[in-house]
């Protein structure tokens, strides 16, 4: 009992880095034939319209009320010592640095990611994965391919709609509950601001729109059993994304801030 | 015609098979019956090529599977056509597009073409009415004849059945039984059916295989089966459990 309380982290540790292996593998798959892609291009469209056209809807409510939310709490740090349009800093500065990007992709990975692994998990359990391997397509280019491609796409262009919206929630609330003005937020929102901060959040949502959507066909593909194992695939994929995107975050920040 | 010869294949500490060994010739019927969890669906696996053997060789038309490049495997893929236990329809697709990925994939046919083949092929099992319908609105062996459909719609050489009847009523098994028994003479494919059914054994096998403890236990004709004094092989047949389990309905 006690050397298997000793080996514990050890095995765990087995365990995280076979299963991280088994990842790069497939991931390397999708590379194998580049010739064949041409044959998944089509798919990676009908992707793209899943993963990224049908979750604006979710990105824009959570993007205006992050953006209200800031807003609103900034001003009240501030209360009477700090003028008010630099409420149009903070949000601007927030919006697009750090929440468009990593609050989507974490609304993301729970509309997006946890889907995917159901989809290609429910396939693996009912035997549609070898039913495609069997009319001799490369299940990796057919299932994964697409997603992967769609999500390093669309992300980056669903971030660019929740900045946006994200910025006019903040700017919403600052004008209809604080006493700030449509100048004095535009104000503080251009004092502070860097080009290179739009392409910031444009950059981190390409490295989450990859993790995301890999991490949730690795799962799904090799979901195992029945209902259970698929509800399984879908709940690491969630897990495991959410605590990516924070440790991408900052080791993205570390290197190109 | 497809040579297996002495595979063996072990999941973590249970081996499955251990040295199989058979041949099927063109345009035979081979079936395959066992005890669950025999192997059958594992070996039907390796003839795939979605699993490699630990040791020995499986060759289809003179090509050994394990020295293939993917590339090659899929061509021989091409040549098989693959009915699965639940028929393993594309749950996005109707059954026209679950038709026609096959047929567009497989097949160097124009549309008209493949519109035509799936109104054959969809007629020859009995399911042209139900080609705008999705596989969720369809019943168990609806969805069997489906899958049947989509095996033949490109024509292959070999046909594969994984327990085709199961957890299908009497009278739709014998559906299944007489179309799986048409293509095999009718078109000449040839057919490898894994079952435990024997009424399926008796009504479509030119040649019957026996899995048991990993190995082909016997390997003969229906008749022989039938008239076997072997105890593993007769209690099979005539579904009997060989250990006196202490109840019997009076």
């Amino acid at each position: 009992m006690l050397i298997q309380i000793l080996l514990y982290p050890f095995n765990f540790l087995n365990k995280v880095f076979t299963i991280f292996g088994e990842y790069v593998l497939l991931m390397t798959k999708m590379f194998h034939s580049p010739r064949e892609w041409k044959d998944y291009i089509s798919l990676t469209f009908d992707q793209m319209m899943v993963i990224g056209t049908k979750s604006i809807p979710i990105v824009i409510i959570t993007s205006i009320f992050s953006g209200m939310v800031t807003s609103v709490q900034s001003a009240y740090q501030f209360e009477s010592w700090t003028p008010t349009w630099f409420v149009g800093s903070i949000v601007g500065e927030s919006i697009l640095l750090e929440l468009a990007p990593v609050i989507s992709a974490l609304v993301l990975t729970g509309r997006v990611g946890a889907t995917i692994a159901a989809e290609i998990g429910t396939m693996r359990v009912t035997e549609q994965i070898d039913a495609i391997e069997s009319l001799s397509f490369n299940p990796v280019l057919y299932l994964i391919f697409p997603r992967v491609v769609a999500g390093m796409c669309m992300f980056p262009i669903l971030v660019v709609i929740a900045s946006f919206f994200g910025i006019f929630g903040g700017w919403f609330a600052a004008i209809m509950t604080l006493d700030v003005t449509t100048y004095d937020f535009f104000k503080g929102f251009k004092t502070w601001f860097h080009p290179f901060d739009a392409f910031f959040g444009i950059i981190k949502s390409f490295f989450f729109g990859f993790t995301i959507t890999s991490i949730a066909c690795f799962q799904g593909y090799n979901a195992k059993g029945g209902a259970q194992g698929v509800g399984e695939a879908a709940t690491v994929t969630v897990v495991t994304s959410c605590v990516m995107i924070v440790v991408l975050d900052y080791i993205i920040s570390e290197i190109l801030i | 015609m497809i040579n297996v010869s002495n595979i063996y294949k072990t999941f973590k500490d249970k081996d499955v098979l251990r040295g199989v060994d058979f041949s099927i010739q063109s345009g035979e019927c081979v079936v395959v019956i066992g005890k669950s969890g025999s192997g059958k669906s594992v070996l039907l696996k390796h003839l795939l090529g979605l699993i490699s053997p630990d040791k020995g060789s499986i060759e289809i038309d003179g090509l050994k599977l394990d020295e293939l490049t993917y590339r090659e495997l899929q061509r021989v893929r091409s040549k098989i056509g693959m009915v699965f236990q639940s028929g393993a329809l594309f749950d996005s697709m109707n059954v026209y597009e679950n038709l026609k990925i096959a047929i567009d994939r497989l097949t160097n046919l124009k549309q008209n073409q493949i519109d035509d083949r799936i109104e054959q092929c969809l007629d020859e099992v009995g399911m042209k009415e139900t080609k705008l319908f999705m596989p969720s609105e369809l019943s168990g062996g609806m969805k069997k004849r489906v899958g049947i459909a989509r095996a033949i719609s490109f024509k292959p050489d070999y046909l594969f059945y994984d327990e085709p009847t199961t957890g299908l009523d009497p009278i739709m098994s014998d559906t299944i039984n007489k179309l799986i028994y048409k293509f095999n003479k009718k078109n000449k494919i040839t057919t490898l059916v894994i079952t435990h059914s024997m009424k399926t054994v008796f009504e479509i096998a030119d040649r019957v295989l026996m899995l048991y403890d990993g190995k082909i236990y016997f390997n003969g004709s229906v008749n022989d089966i039938k008239n076997s004094k072997d105890i593993i092989i007769s209690s099979f047949v005539n579904g009997k459990e060989i250990l006196d389990l202490g109840y019997e309905k009076q």
